[in-house]
C-alpha cells in the first residue's frame, strides 16, 4: 500500500520518472510517452496512499486556490464587466490617467535604479572594500533596520526633517522646500526598499569564486579591468533581478505617495481613492489589473533572473579567499558614501525616537510621554494588541505553510507541482493594494455553493471576526512566499539519501520529516518565521481596505495620525511596532534557536 | 549469530521515463538469487543499473516489471520503511544534525527498545565498527572513514535482514578503501548477515565476495565466485572488466565438455572453453599472466612477434608484443630475474594451454 507513495522521496527530478515506477510495462515495447490524465490521475491516487502526504497537499492547495487565486479573479471578472470596459476605454484615453501612469513608470525607475544602485554600493563596500570591522558591522545592521519598520515610516521622518518647516531645510537653511512629489518619494521609497537589493547582492558577491578574480589578476588585468569584466558581468543577472523587485515593490507601495505624493498621482493612490473616496469598486478593479499584468510579469522575469544569478555565481566549492580592495582613492569615496547613507539612516530614525518623546518636534521640543500613553494606555492600545494578535496567528500559520509547500515543490512528485509554486508566490508578486480589493470583492457576501456556505462573509461591516479573519488571511499570503523560497533553498541542498536513510532504518514519511528534514530545514523556519512576523506587522497597502471598526490595524492608525498632523502620536506607534517585532524576532531565536549547528554540515555532506 | 535470510530477484525490469520522454531501461531482467548469510557484489562500469537494482531491493523503487522475495516472499507490497535493510549510501547520509550516538540509535529508537538496550546495542555496535569514543561527536567533525563506519554501524545496529552497500568506499582514499574492505568482510562473516555490495571496482569485488554478479547495460553477463568469473568469464566483456585480457580470433574443432581442440594462428591446442561454445570461429583469452616470452626455441604452442614495449614493474616485466598485427601483452615474471628483452627485439611467445579459456566468437558483442 505504501510503497507507491514511498519513491516520493527518490532521487530523481522529473514528476514523470515517478511515474514509471507504477506501471508493469515490458521493456520490448517502447513506452508511449504517458503524458495526460491517466497519468495524472496515477500521480494523486499514489499520493492518496500516504493520507498525511494527501492532507498537506489538499490543505496547499485550498489556500492557493481560495486565499490568492480566488480573489485575484473576482477582481479579473469585476474589471471584465461591461461596466469595466469603460472604466477602461476611460484609462485608455483620457490624459490624467496616462500621467497617472506615466508618473508611476517614471517613479517605479528612479526608485529601482537609485535602489539597486544604493544596495549595490553597500554590498561591494561590505563584501569587497577594505574597512573597519565595526564601520562595516554599523552600516549592515542600519541597512537591515527598514525591513522591520513600516513603509512610510521613513517618509514621515522626512517630512519632519525636509518638509517645508523641516528641521533641517528651514531650521539650519531657512528654505521653505517642498519635498512632496517625486524627488522626495524617490530618496523616501529608496530607503525604504533597497535593504532587498543590497542583501540579494552581498549574497551574489561573496558567492563569486575568487578564484576567477585571481585568474584575471593573473592574465594581467587591472583591479578596475577585473571588477568591469568579470565582477559585473557575472553579477547582471543578479542587479537586473533586484532592479525589477524594487520596480514592483515601488509602483505597489501606497504608503509612502499617501504621505508624500502631494499632486503626485500614482495608479496605487488612485486606486485607493476609488476605493475609498468614490465607493468605486469597478475603477478600483480596472486601475488594479493595469497595475496587476506588469508588476506580475516583472515580478516572475525577476524570480527567473535572480535564479539565474544564483546559478552563474555559486558553482561549487570557492576556492581561495577574496582580495579586498585597499586602494585609497577606492577605498574613500565608497567608504565614505556608504556611511553617509548609513549615517542618513540613522538620522531618520533618530528622529522618529526623538520624535516620540517630544510634544512635536521643532515646534515645542519639551519631553513627553504622552504620546506613548495614547498608543500603549489610551485609544492605540488596542491597535497594538489587535495587530500583535492578529500578526502572532499568522506567523506560524504562513511558516508552516511555506515549509509544507517547499516540501512539496522540491519532493513532490505530481503534476501542479510548480503550479503550487508558482501560485503561492503570487501572493508577494501582486500589489498588496490589489489583494485588498480582491478581499472585497470576493468575499464581501458569503460564498455558496448550492445553498451551502462555503466561505462567511469575510469583509465589511457585520463581517466573520470583525473582519480579523480577512487580515490574517493576507498577512498570510503575504508572508508564506519568502518562507517557502526559504524552505526550497533548504530542501535543495539536503541529499535526498538523508531521508532515504532513515525510512530504511524504518521510520515512515510523516517522521523523517518530522525527525530529519524539518531539524535540518529548522534555520529556514526560523527565518520565515521572523519574516512573516515583521511583514505582517509592517503590512499596509493590502489591509487598508479591509481594517474594520472593530479591528485596527497600527500601520493604518499611523497613517491617520501623520495624515491628521500629529506625528508624535505616529513616531510613537512606529517606535512601538519597531520594538514589538524586535522583541518577536528575540523571543523566536530563544525559543527555536538561530541554527541547529548542523545546517552548514548538511551542505558539506557529500 | 542472527538467523540469516535469503533473496531472491525474478526478472526484475526498471524502466525510468526521462524528464524528455525518453526511456531508460536501467535494469533489464535481472535474476538473482543470494544465500542466507551469503556475501554477494554487484559488478558493472558506471550506469549499467547497479543502484538502480540495490535501490529496488530497499524499495526506493518500485520494478516495472519481476518479483523481488525475501525468504521466499513477494516483497512488492512492503513499504521501505518495513523491509529491515540496512542500506550504507555511497554520500554516507548521516543525519548531521544528530551526534554518532543518536545516529546509529536512530533505527533502535524506533523498535521501541528500553534506554538500556540502545545504550548497550549502541555501545556494542560502536566497538564493532572501532568507532568507541566517538559518541558525542558530530558527522562533520569526523573523517571520511570514520562517517563510513558510522553509516556501517547505523546500518548494522538494527540487525537488519539483509545488508545494502552502494559503492561504500569510494569516497576514501586507497588504503583506507583496502584496510575497510577488509574490515567489513571480517564483519559480514562474523555476523552472518545477508549482503549485497555495489561497486565497479574490481578487486574490491573480488576480494569481498562469496559471489560476483557482473552486469552490463542492465543485464547480468555473469553469477560466480571470484576465481570462477576470472578463470572462466563467459564473454567477452566480463574478461575485459575483470582484470586484463587479449583475444586471439581462433576455430573450435572437436568441442566436448568443457574442453576444446582450437586452431590458432596455424598452431592447434586443446584448452578449457565454455559450454555454449560450438565448432567454427571463436575467441582465445590469454590473461597477460599466463603468457610469456619463450627463453627456449622449443616451445609449443609459440608465435613471433616484435617487443613494442617493455616496462620493469618489479614483480614482471610488462611487455606490448606486435603479433600478427595484434597488440598482444604479456606479463612475464621470467624476465624479472633473467633475460630482459628490449623494445624491436623479435621474440616468441606462448602461453600455458591450461590457463586459457576459448568464447564463443559471438560474445564479442558483450
Ligand atoms: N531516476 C532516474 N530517472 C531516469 N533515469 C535514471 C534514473 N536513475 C537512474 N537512471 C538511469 O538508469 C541507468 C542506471 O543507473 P544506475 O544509477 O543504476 O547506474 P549505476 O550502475 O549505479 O552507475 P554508477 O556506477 O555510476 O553509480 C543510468 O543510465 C541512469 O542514467
Ligand atoms: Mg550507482
Amino acid at each position: 500500500m505504501y510503497l507507491r507513495a514511498a519513491p516520493l522521496i527518490q532521487r530523481g527530478c522529473a514528476p514523470s520518472l515517478y511515474l514509471s515506477t507504477l506501471s508493469p510495462m515490458r521493456l520490448s515495447r517502447p513506452l508511449a510517452p504517458t503524458i495526460g490524465w491517466r497519468r495524472v490521475w496515477r500521480e494523486y491516487r499514489a499520493l492518496a496512499r500516504d493520507p498525511l502526504y494527501l492532507i498537506a497537499l489538499v490543505a496547499a492547495a485550498l489556500f492557493v486556490l481560495a486565499a490568492i487565486l480566488y480573489p485575484l479573479i473576482a477582481t479579473l471578472g469585476q474589471a471584465a464587466s461591461s461596466e469595466g470596459a469603460r472604466v477602461l476605454g476611460d484609462v485608455l484615453r483620457r490624459p490624467v490617467y496616462h500621467r497617472i501612469i506615466l508618473n508611476t513608470l517614471v517613479m517605479g525607475l528612479l526608485v529601482a535604479g537609485v535602489g539597486t544602485g544604493v544596495g549595490f554600493l553597500l554590498a561591494f563596500v561590505q563584501v569587497r572594500v577594505a574597512a573597519p570591522a565595526w564601520l562595516k558591522r554599523f552600516i549592515h545592521l542600519t541597512a537591515l533596520v527598514p525591513v522591520v519598520s513600516p513603509p512610510f515610516a521613513v517618509a514621515v521622518a522626512t517630512i519632519v526633517l525636509f518638509g517645508r518647516s523641516g528641521l533641517i531645510t528651514y531650521g539650519v537653511f531657512g528654505a521653505r522646500t517642498d519635498i512632496y512629489g517625486l524627488p522626495g518619494l524617490t530618496i523616501v521609497m529608496t530607503l525604504s526598499f533597497f535593504t532587498v537589493a543590497y542583501l540579494s547582492l552581498s549574497g551574489l558577491l561573496r558567492g563569486l569564486d575568487p578564484a576567477m578574480d585571481e585568474a584575471a589578476t593573473n592574465l594581467g588585468a587591472s583591479r578596475w579591468h577585473q571588477f568591469r569584466t568579470v565582477t559585473l558581468p557575472m553579477l547582471l543577472p543578479g542587479l537586473g533581478s533586484s532592479f525589477l523587485l524594487l520596480f514592483v515593490e515601488a509602483v505597489a507601495d501606497l504608503g509612502n505617495p499617501l504621505v508624500l505624493g502631494g499632486n503626485f498621482t500614482v495608479l496605487a493612490t488612485r486606486l485607493y481613492l476609488a476605493i475609498v473616496g468614490e465607493y468605486d469598486l469597478t475603477s478600483g478593479s480596472v486601475l488594479s489589473v493595469v497595475l496587476l499584468i506588469p508588476s506580475v510579469l516583472l515580478y516572475f522575469l525577476q524570480w527567473r533572473l535572480a535564479t539565474r544569478a544564483s546559478v552563474v555565481t555559486i558553482t561549487g566549492k570557492p576556492t581561495g579567499r577574496v582580495l579586498l580592495i585597499t586602494d585609497k582613492r577606492a577605498v574613500i569615496p565608497l567608504v565614505g558614501a556608504a556611511t553617509a547613507i548609513a549615517l542618513f539612516i540613522v538620522l531618520i530614525y533618530g528622529t522618529l525616537l526623538v520624535g516620540a518623546f517630544v510634544m512635536s518636534l521643532g515646534v515645542n521640543n519639551t519631553f513627553t510621554l504622552k504620546n506613548f500613553e495614547f498608543v500603549l494606555l489610551g485609544y492605540g492600545a488596542e491597535a497594538m494588541i489587535d495587530t500583535s494578535f492578529m500578526s502572532a496567528i499568522a506567523t506560524p500559520l504562513a511558516g508552516v505553510l511555506g515549509m509544507v509547500i517547499a516540501f512539496l515543490v522540491v519532493r513532490g512528485r505530481f503534476l501542479g507541482r510548480s503550479a503550487l509554486d508558482l501560485g503561492t508566490m503570487l501572493g508577494i508578486a501582486v500589489p498588496g493594494t490589489i489583494f485588498g480589493i480582491g478581499y472585497l470583492l470576493a468575499f464581501n457576501n458569503p460564498t455558496t455553493l448550492g445553498g451551502v456556505t462555503l466561505i462567511p462573509k469575510l469583509t465589511g461591516g457585520a463581517a466573520v471576526l470583525g473582519g480579523a479573519l480577512a487580515i490574517v488571511m493576507v498577512y498570510v499570503i503575504r508572508s508564506t512566499p519568502a518562507g517557502l523560497r526559504a524552505g526550497v533553498a533548504a530542501l535543495q541542498q539536503i541529499d535526498p539519501a538523508i531521508e532515504e536513510a532513515s525510512v530504511s532504518l524504518g521510520a515512515d514519511q510523516a517522521l523523517t520529516f518530522r525527525k530529519v528534514t524539518l531539524p535540518l530545514i529548522r534555520p529556514a523556519f526560523f527565518s520565515g518565521l521572523i519574516y512573516a512576523f515583521a511583514r505582517s506587522m509592517t503590512t499596509v497597502s493590502a489591509i487598508l481596505f479591509l481594517t474594520t471598526p472593530e479591528t485596527r490595524i497600527m500601520t493604518q492608525q499611523i497613517l491617520n495620525e501623520t495624515e491628521a498632523g500629529r506625528f508624535g502620536n505616529a513616531f510613537a506607534y512606529v517606535v512601538v511596532l519597531i520594538a514589538i517585532v524586535l522583541v518577536v524576532i528575540g523571543l523566536l531565536s530563544l525559543l527555536i534557536g538561530l541554527s541547529t549547528g548542523a545546517e552548514r554540515e548538511a551542505v558539506q555532506t557529500p | 549469530m542472527t538467523e540469516a535470510h535469503s533473496l531472491i530477484l525474478q526478472d526484475v525490469t526498471k524502466v525510468f521515463q526521462t524528464p524528455e520522454g525518453r526511456t531508460v531501461t536501467a535494469a533489464d531482467g535481472i535474476s538473482l538469487q543470494i544465500a542466507q548469510g551469503e556475501f554477494v557484489t554487484l559488478l558493472g562500469p558506471s550506469g549499467c543499473g547497479k543502484t538502480t537494482t540495490l535501490r529496488m531491493i530497499a524499495g526506493f523503487e518500485f520494478p516495472t516489471s519481476g518479483r523481488i522475495l525475501l525468504d521466499g516472499k513477494d516483497i512488492a507490497n512492503t513499504p521501505p520503511n518495513k523491509r529491515e535493510m540496512g542500506m550504507v549510501f555511497q554520500s554516507y547520509a548521516l543525519f548531521p544534525h544528530l551526534t554518532v550516538f543518536e545516529n546509529i540509535a536512530y533505527g533502535l529508537r524506533l523498535r521501541r527498545m528500553s534506554a538500556a538496550d540502545v545504550t548497550r546495542i549502541v555501545d556494542e555496535t560502536m566497538a564493532l565498527v572501532n568507532l568507541s569514543g566517538l559518541e558525542q561527536r558530530r558527522p562533520a567533525a569526523l573523517s571520511g572513514g570514520q562517517q563510513q563506519r558510522v553509516a556501517l554501524a547505523r546500518a548494522l545496529a538494527i540487525r537488519p535482514k539483509v545488508l545494502l552497500f552502494d559503492e561504500p568506499l569510494s569516497n576514501l582514499d586507497a588504503k583506507l578503501r583496502v584496510a575497510l574492505r577488509s574490515e567489513i568482510r571480517q564483519l559480514q562473516q562474523r555476523l552472518g548477515i545477508t549482503s549485497l555490495y555495489v561497486t565497479h571496482d574490481q578487486a574490491e569485488a573480488m576480494s569481498l565476495s562469496d559471489r560476483v554478479v557482473v552486469m552490463n547495460g542492465g543485464r547480468v553477463e555473469q553469477v560466480g565466485a571470484p576465481a570462477e568469473v576470472y578463470r572462466r568469464p563467459a564473454s567477452r566483456f566480463v574478461a575485459d572488466f575483470i582484470g586484463q585480457a587479449n583475444f586471439l580470433p581462433v576455430t573450435a574443432t572437436h568441442v566436448a565438455e568443457g574442453q576444446a581442440r582450437v586452431v590458432c594462428w596455424d598452431q592447434s591446442v586443446v584448452v578449457p572453453a565454455h559450454p555454449a561454445l560450438r565448432d567454427g570461429p571463436a575467441l582465445l583469452m590469454v590473461r597477460p599472466e599466463c603468457a610469456r616470452l619463450c627463453q627456449a626455441e622449443d616451445e609449443q604452442p609459440a608465435f613471433v612477434g616484435v617487443v613494442q614495449s617493455a616496462t620493469y614493474v618489479g614483480s614482471t616485466v610488462e611487455y606490448t608484443v606486435l603479433s600478427r598485427d595484434q597488440t598482444i601483452n604479456i606479463a612475464d615474471h621470467d624476465s624479472v630475474w633473467t633475460r630482459l628483452f628490449q623494445v624491436g627485439d623479435s621474440v616468441r611467445w606462448t602461453f600455458d594451454p591450461r590457463r586459457v579459456y576459448a568464447l564463443s566468437a559471438l560474445s564479442a558483442e558483450g
